[in-house]
């Protein structure tokens, strides 16, 4: 028996559509995420700083290649869609802050808001999974949560350096980016077709899998609030965020 | 404003209700976004990590200078409040803990629920802040609550049968010694009979006393009862008790339903104090939400370590596990004393108590 079959075999087609579109969801934020890091080079003035953002752009390509993998010993085809329309929204926001040569609100918003969201959802995917695609979500999580450390230390000396105008800033960023992600796991979907499910959206069908949108919502919530505070924005400012969006 | 001073110290705690978390995430909310409904907070506040949630001053009087503390709420939900203590809710008041030190408090008081951390283990003051449970200041507001209903009532303690619920507590137990020889009869209840048991034969030589888990069958037998059960399971009717008895509930929910049966009960929501200097928050939150008959009123488990920093005494001064004593108390509310805090006026959820209004 192949690697392909092992895993697929063990898990019903229902299941295994799930799995798909999750995938779906996972590479295309891995491939948004290296987009993002490839266009932060240009922020940064020295090589070592270049240098540090195309190899983070490498290993956010290089989880997008094991899900790719993971998805094929599934015997599934992920969609692949940049132009998603969430996606392609948090793209945008992220690509205004390049162009405002604005590292700071870059990092909050790959290293901060996306990584909140992958962490999460990929330890709770890691939870329900089978074997080898477990280990893959694991895996790829436990290293996003490395990144998360060393950004967590840079924002914190940009709070320390100017504590009200970093927090207003992150407010816009927060209304902005983290809206999109909430609506990505609302129970409406906003925009119709996330464009990355195969048939009908995938929220529905979570609890094939043993998973449900509004788990896989919360972990994020909390994993958000709890990198901030650790970055020590203060709690009533980030709970008047959260308060705010949508459900 | 930005600029806010650092706290000294910290109130935890948690809401109630739904209905108040509600109104709390709606005031919160942009104009125009819909309340979410209960269905949707459900969703939401659970996962919220505990965190300060308002910024407020406090002082001695209205003219002296404002100590500055924070609120920080644990978001403990009224659910897991019906549920014996889980290691999540222990791990929410932890949290809670930790956020009040990364403030840089001296100061924090475990208010309402979260004291029960100190009925799961010993809690230990992190050096450079203290943690209380509040306790203390609790009893003395309750002990001088019943003394101010019986008077108003133109009663006598002496002459009363005093029932306590939830008598093993650490706020049970610390009403139970200060009464203790003061009532005609002193009647404990509490689910834990070896508990309560234990806590008896300790005021067995102060005067006549009888000790049950069977609370209906002592309700019929009191004249007076201070609720402080911290379970909403052993809430009971107010038509258990005996016809003109007077009712301190000072129970984390609320111990009594009330269902108006026409026979006239004197109920008062017990632990409440009145600060002189008032108790305001930056953003205004407290004001909105927290609405009583009087101005300035605050439980009194929240106020202790606010009196502990207006007074300068960083210290653990509750540390739990039914170590309150009658010297205690009083020694608290003396200190409560010196930084403006009283009794507040006798209310409950209909408003002031008609002897109150009368005076």
């Amino acid at each position: 028996m192949d690697d392909t079959c092992a895993a697929a075999c063990e898990i019903s087609e229902q299941q295994r559509g799930v799995f798909a579109d999750v995938l779906s969801q996972a590479i295309t934020g891995e491939l948004i995420g290296m987009a993002n890091y490839a266009a932060m080079v240009r922020l940064y003035p020295d090589p070592d700083g270049q240098c540090d953002a195309l190899v983070r752009a490498n290993t956010e390509l290089g989880h997008s290649e094991r899900f790719r993998r993971a998805a094929r010993e599934l015997g599934v085809t992920p969609i692949v869609n940049l132009e998603a329309p969430y996606w392609k929204r948090i793209r945008t926001s992220f690509l205004r802050c390049v162009d405002a040569n604005d590292p700071i609100s870059c990092l909050v918003i790959q290293e901060v808001m996306l990584e909140s969201f992958a962490f999460s959802m990929y330890h709770a995917v890691a939870d329900v999974a089978q074997d080898r695609l477990s280990k893959v979500f694991r895996t790829i999580a436990d290293e996003e949560e490395g990144h998360g450390d060393h950004a967590v230390e840079e924002l914190k000396a940009a709070l320390a350096a100017d504590r009200v105008g970093f927090e207003d800033k992150l407010e816009t960023l927060h209304d902005e980016v983290m809206t999109t992600l909430a609506q990505m796991l609302a129970v409406k979907d906003s925009v119709g077709h996330c464009g990355l499910c195969h048939g009908e959206c995938v929220k529905g069908a979570l609890q094939h899998v043993g998973l449900d949108r509004a788990t896989l919502r919360g972990l994020a919530l909390n994993r958000y609030l709890r990198t901030l505070d650790r970055i020590g924005v203060r709690g009533e400012r980030s709970l008047a965020w959260v308060a705010r969006l949508p459900v | 404003m930005n600029a806010f001073p650092a706290p000294v110290f910290a109130a935890l705690g948690h809401q109630e209700s739904w209905s108040q978390i509600s109104a709390i995430v709606g005031a919160l909310r942009a104009p125009g976004q819909a309340l979410l409904t209960e269905a949707e907070l459900r969703e939401i506040v659970p996962w919220i990590p505990p965190r300060t949630v308002s910024r407020l001053t406090i002082a001695t009087a209205p003219d002296a200078s404002r100590i500055h503390g924070i609120y920080v709420d644990t978001f403990i939900t009224p659910d897991e409040l019906k549920l014996r203590p889980t290691r999540r809710v222990l791990d929410k008041v932890r949290d809670g803990i930790r956020a009040a030190q990364l403030e840089g408090v001296r100061v924090a008081t475990l208010g309402g629920f979260t004291s029960i951390l100190s009925e799961a283990m010993a809690i230990e003051s992190d050096g450079a802040m203290a943690l209380t449970t509040g306790n203390t200041l609790t009893a003395a507001l309750i002990v001088r609550g019943v003394e101010r209903a019986v008077n108003l009532l133109g009663r006598s303690l002496d002459a009363e049968t005093l029932l306590i619920i939830g008598a093993t507590g650490d706020v049970g137990s610390a009403c139970a010694r200060c009464f203790a020889g003061r009532t005609r009869r002193l009647l404990l209840a509490a689910r834990n009979g070896e508990r309560l048991e234990r806590e008896a034969a300790q005021l067995r030589n102060f005067g006549p006393l009888e000790a049950s888990t069977n609370v209906l069958e002592l309700l019929r037998q009191s004249t007076v009862v201070i609720a402080v059960a911290s379970t909403p399971e052993a809430a009971f009717g107010l038509n258990a008790c005996t016809p003109q008895a007077i009712v301190c509930d000072a129970g984390y929910p609320k111990n009594i339903k009330v269902a108006p049966d026409g026979v006239r009960r004197h109920v008062f929501w017990g632990g409440m104090g009145r600060l002189a200097g008032g108790l305001r928050s930056r953003d205004g939150l407290h004001e909105r939400f927290y609405h009583f008959p009087v101005a300035n009123v605050v439980h009194g488990c929240m106020l202790e370590g606010g009196v502990l920093a207006m007074a300068g005494r960083f210290e653990a001064f509750s540390t739990g596990r039914g170590r309150i004593t009658p010297d205690r108390v009083e020694e608290m509310w003396k200190l409560a004393g010196t930084c403006g805090v009283s009794l507040a006026p006798l209310f409950n959820e209909i408003g002031l108590w008609p002897e109150e209004i009368a005076l």
